[in-house]
Order: C-alpha cells, then structure tokens, then sequence
C-alpha cells in the first residue's frame, strides 16, 4: 500500500512539471519573449524519469494512465524541441560586407528599395510571416 | 526598421494593422529577397494550413554606408532575436555613427 502512494505521488510530481513547463512555454511563446530551451528540457526529462519512477510501483490504473500521459507529452515536447532547430546557413552577406540591394512590395502594395535608406542605420529582420 | 517575411502583400498588410505596426513589412512572396540573403528553408510544416517556405529568422543591422554591421541569426523557429541584445547592438552602432 506505501509503494502504491509513493507511486502516485512520483506521477503526480511528474505530470505537475510536464504540464507547468508546457504551459510557460506556451505562454512566453506567445508573448513573444525568448524561451531559454535548455531548462525546458531538463524538466522534460525530469518529468519522464519520475513518471517512471512512479511506474515501476505499480500505481494502479489511473496512475499508470497518469503516468502515460505525462511521458507523452514530455516526450512529444522534447521531439518537436529538437525538430524545430534549423539549419545555420551561411548568410550570403557576413558583417563588414555590402548588404545587396533589393526591391520588394510593403503592406500599401509599394515597391520598396533597401538603397532607398542609404545614409541612415536599417534594422532588417526576416521573420516567418504572420503565422 | 524593415520586416520581410513571405507573407503575400495582403498578409503583410493585415498583420500591420492588426498590430498597428509602424515600421515597413515587406512582402517577398516568391523568395527572392530571402534566396539574395540565403535564408530560404523549406521543409517547415506550420501547425495550420499547408507547408510554406519561410526565411531562417534573421537580423541585420546595416550601416548608413551599406555595410553589414551586425547579424542576429535564430538557430529554432520558435525562438526569436532576443529585444536586448538588438536594442543593445542597434545602440551601439548608432552612438558609433554620431
């Protein structure tokens, strides 16, 4: 009977970080602040070895299920977290390098040229688009 | 300040009013501004919707000469350039400039 309690609180524990870290991950996300990853995943996987931790004292169904679900997710958040890592490609100006000249439409449906600024400081940030 | 994604013109438009944007956002639909910067990638599956390209998230601070100052390059597409580090660098390079 003690094994079993200890079993469910490990799970408990587990699901508790799992589903903490996921939701201030998403929530930073959104607000578009930086998420630092690397604590992220130490939880993640802090999360995974006390869910099984807790499987292995035999928790009884809804622990186990518990249990499950938490080293889902936490392993489905460690998956896409290296998925999303991109290739470092070289870009084609280095700094100290002319950046090239472009002419691309803006938002009015304006054509806008990069030498247009010349003589002023540009901040130009490629970013994914509005999704 | 100037935004370029592969956003079609109408997107770039509606997400500038939608955040009441001031600075310029660029449409660069057919990749070509990102393939001048080599900066295009592909095989990103958005949660939504059907795959699109999209450019390696990336800032460049240019000089008023046309020179590369300063480049900020994500290594995730859930990370973004981090505001302190681009305030910091973009002060840097102005209080240079005067």
């Amino acid at each position: 009977m003690l094994n079993d309690v200890s079993g469910i609180v490990f799970i408990l524990v587990a699901l508790g970080i799992v589903v903490g870290t996921t939701a201030t991950f998403w929530l930073q996300t959104k607000a578009l602040r930086v998420p630092r990853p690397v604590g992220y995943l130490v939880l993640m996987v802090l999360g995974i070895l006390l869910a099984l931790m807790g499987f292995v004292k035999e928790p009884g169904l809804p622990g186990g299920l518990a249990a499950s679900f938490t080293i889902l997710a936490a392993s489905f958040f460690l998956f896409a977290s290296l998925r999303s890592s991109l290739p470092a490609k070289r870009t084609s100006a280095g700094v100290g390098q002319p950046a090239p000249d472009f002419t691309a439409r803006d938002g009015d449906g304006q054509n806008f040229t990069l030498s247009s600024l010349k003589g002023r400081t540009v901040l130009l940030k490629f970013f994914r688009g509005y999704w | 300040m100037v935004a370029i994604s592969a956003d079609t013109v109408t997107e770039a438009a509606r997400m500038g009013s939608k955040f009441e944007l001031t600075l310029t956002l660029l449409s660069d639909e057919s990749l070509v501004v990102t393939r001048l910067y080599n900066l295009d990638y592909k095989a990103y599956a958005p949660i939504r919707g059907p795959k699109r390209p999209m450019a390696i998230p990336t800032t460049f601070l240019i000089g008023g000469d046309g020179l590369v100052k300063w480049i900020d390059q994500s290594q995730d597409h859930s990370m973004r350039s981090d505001e302190e580090v681009v305030l910091a660098a973009v002060r840097e390079a102005l209080s240079a400039d005067s």
